[in-house]
């Protein structure tokens, strides 16, 4: 009986110790002070490669006060990191559109907002595929009305599902059946002949061409649809640490201008094959400058890295959570207003006399991969 | 219909109503909704009226009740939506087969691990090299290895579940005494009479003691099968709550599954106490009834 009260009282005590901390905010010490930020990036992603950037070159260790340290941890689809976010695991993310709009709406969890867009293109995240002995099409119209009736997957929750979806929908097509797999499955399915067709995000999209299991198809560029990469950051971590606020902003910037360089293009693929397994270092470098064909969806331009949320940023925002919230992916209709911050990035381009967009990559034709 | 033919079902609905009585009289099922109230209202406090660190981003227990219980649910799943009932329905069939496979290969396999030592001294050491390999780790051949898109869910499910299966039954084998088979040996019964009068019914407990674990760690695995199946089951619908951060839905399909859980594995066990009425009487004889 003893013991069961002195349980009873050792929980009560947990209990009333737990609330001296404050619910839901993370401690990030005070300004000027060294930090220890986790940082979830995605290095198989590479419409936000700007994050491997920075940590391949280390380029946050002149920006972050001294002292810092910082835990960059792979995210192999936004999806989970916005949950590691959530949670208060990690305070900086790297996201595709879809993700990184949905962690805006979890206020009731945790308090992320959009700070920076870091890439905006057509044929980064919205690429569509088709299984080798599918038939030829003219156009990636034919083909994703050939999608029709059939089996396609897409991970759920990642930005090309939310530009299959809205093709899908555009196009009034409907699959057959349409999966929710992870990259690594749809890679193993398209191997063992049990998909038709796919929509994935690159460098994972070169590496089916360049394995020769499934046939590119089109893009967002097909479509006119966007894709887009952006940066959330825990609200906490906004309000308690502005000093690393500006500095991981300023190591964006700086890691953009170093993406924007074609000279770097193949120094940028040696970065993510670093910090990436199964990959070639050249599917690595066409992922993200290499030349597409029209056919296949190609575009002359791969990537524009506007750095600032800018109004092509801001409306393609508000166009996909329209979206999301038509397909019930969100609860709401819209953003709270102030779920994406574009002042802060705006700050720092004003204060370096820079414009919007920061540079774009354009395609290289196979001869620039030495 | 005489009153003589009625007269069995009278008797039958006698007893179902008299059970139904002593169940109500029993302290267990008030100790049972004791325990889901006290469960429910720790989730309640911490979550919603204390926010404690870590549990105030939990997914309140009233969102996802008005989740659970909406016509109109924000993510699309409640149990007003026809969706729910395909997830349930799709997990259930899978989990029948995968059960069923890993009952129907996984008791046979156990008794002749059991039974005979060469068998044994041949497989026992591979089924050991497998038995650790975590389910996830199958996916990738089970994908390209096993034709369609409902076989390598319902290979993983059974996987776990056959190796449970197995084990209990050749430890049920090995726990009988040895002196009950050299009687029936001296009393002139042949070997295959031995195995099946002494070995399979002296085994009885450990295999439904087996299935019981098999049948939820078929549960466990199918959260693991279903991230493959893309589509449907409850597995899925978590793998997918979790991706698209839908946390209600979330909690809807972990509750889901629970309750399922529950009742398949009560099912097995009522099974079981069926067939080993002699175990109940010996049990009771024993004073551990």
């Amino acid at each position: 009986m003893k013991s069961k009260w002195m349980a009873a009282i050792g929980l009560a005590g947990w209990l009333g110790g737990a609330l001296t901390v404050q619910a839901s905010d993370v401690d990030y010490g005070k300004p000027g002070e060294p930090i220890h930020l986790q940082v979830g990036y995605q290095p198989y992603y590479s419409e936000a490669w700007s994050g491997v950037v920075i940590n391949g070159l280390g380029l946050w260790k002149k920006h972050l006060p001294a002292g810092s340290t910082v835990d960059f941890n792979i995210g192999l689809q936004g999806s989970i990191i916005v949950n590691a976010m959530l949670a208060g695991k990690e305070s900086i993310g790297y996201l595709g559109d879809m993700p990184a709009i949905v962690a805006t709406t979890k206020r009731q969890v945790g308090d992320l907002r959009i700070v920076a867009s870091i890439g905006l293109g057509y044929d980064e995240c919205n690429v569509v595929f088709v299984r080798n002995d599918a038939p030829a099409f003219a156009n990636a119209d034919e083909a994703v009305a050939w999608l029709d009736g059939k089996t396609v997957a897409s991970p759920k929750g990642s930005c090309a599902d939310r530009f299959a979806r809205a093709v899908f929908d555009k196009r009034h097509v409907n699959p057959g059946s349409y999966l929710n797999q992870s990259i690594e499955v749809i890679t193993s399915g398209f191997r063992a002949g049990k998909l038709d067709g796919a929509v994935l995000w690159e460098p994972t999209a070169t590496r089916l061409v360049e394995d020769s299991l499934a046939r590119r198809v089109g893009s967002g560029n097909s479509f006119d649809e966007r894709d887009g990469a952006f940066i959330d950051m825990r609200a906490d971590l906004i309000q308690q640490r502005p000093d690393v606020v500006k500095g991981w902003l300023e190591a964006e910037l700086e890691a953009e201008q170093y993406l924007a360089d074609p000279k770097n293009a193949v120094s940028v693929a040696e970065l993510a094959q670093a910090q990436t397994t199964g990959f070639q270092k050249h599917a690595l470098w066409r992922a993200l400058f290499g030349e597409y064909s029209p056919k296949e969806g190609g575009t002359p331009v791969r990537l524009t890295l506007p750095f600032e949320l800018t109004p092509t940023a801001l409306e393609h925002i508000k166009k996909s959570t329209a979206f999301l919230y038509a397909i019930k992916s969100i609860d709401t209709p819209d953003l709270p207003a102030d779920a994406v911050l574009p002042e802060l990035t705006a700050g720092i381009l004003k204060e370096h006399g820079l414009g919007a967009p920061i540079g774009e990559i354009k395609a290289q034709p196979e001869s620039a991969f030495k | 219909m005489t009153a003589n033919d009625a007269r069995p079902s009278l008797n039958r609905l006698a007893e179902t109503l008299s059970s139904l009585a002593e169940a109500f009289r029993c302290p267990a099922l008030y100790l049972a909704v004791l325990g889901y109230a006290l469960m429910l209202g720790f989730w309640y406090l911490t979550v919603q009226v204390l926010k404690l660190p870590r549990f105030a981003q939990m997914p309140a227990l009233t969102d996802v009740l008005k989740e659970w219980f909406s016509r109109d649910p924000a993510y699309g799943v409640s149990i007003f939506t026809r969706i729910y009932y395909q997830h349930i329905l799709v997990s259930l069939r899978r989990i029948g087969i995968a059960f069923a496979l890993a009952t129907s290969l996984g008791v046979p396999v156990g008794l002749m691990l059991g039974w005979s030592k060469t068998f044994r001294d041949y497989v026992f050491p591979l089924f050991e090299m497998l038995r650790p390999i975590p389910i996830l780790a199958w996916v990738p051949l089970a994908i390209i290895m096993l034709p369609g898109d409902e076989l390598p869910v319902v290979y993983l499910t059974f996987l776990a579940s056959f190796f449970a299966t197995a084990l209990n039954t050749m430890l049920g084998v090995r726990s009988i005494d040895p002196s009950y088979a050299l009687a029936a040996q001296c009393l002139g019964a042949s070997r295959w009479r031995i195995f099946a009068e002494v070995i399979v019914p002296g085994a009885l407990p450990f295999i439904f003691t087996g299935l019981q674990i098999s049948i939820g760690v078929a549960w466990f695995s199918l959260v693991a099968a279903e991230m493959i199946s893309g589509q449907f089951g409850l597995g899925y619908l978590i793998n997918t709550s979790y991706t698209t951060v839908q946390y209600p839905t979330l909690v809807i399909a972990m509750f889901t599954l629970g309750i399922i859980g529950f009742s398949t594995s009560a099912l097995v066990r009522r099974v079981g106490e069926a067939l080993m009425t002699w175990r109940t009487r010996q049990l009771a004889m024993d004073g551990r009834g």
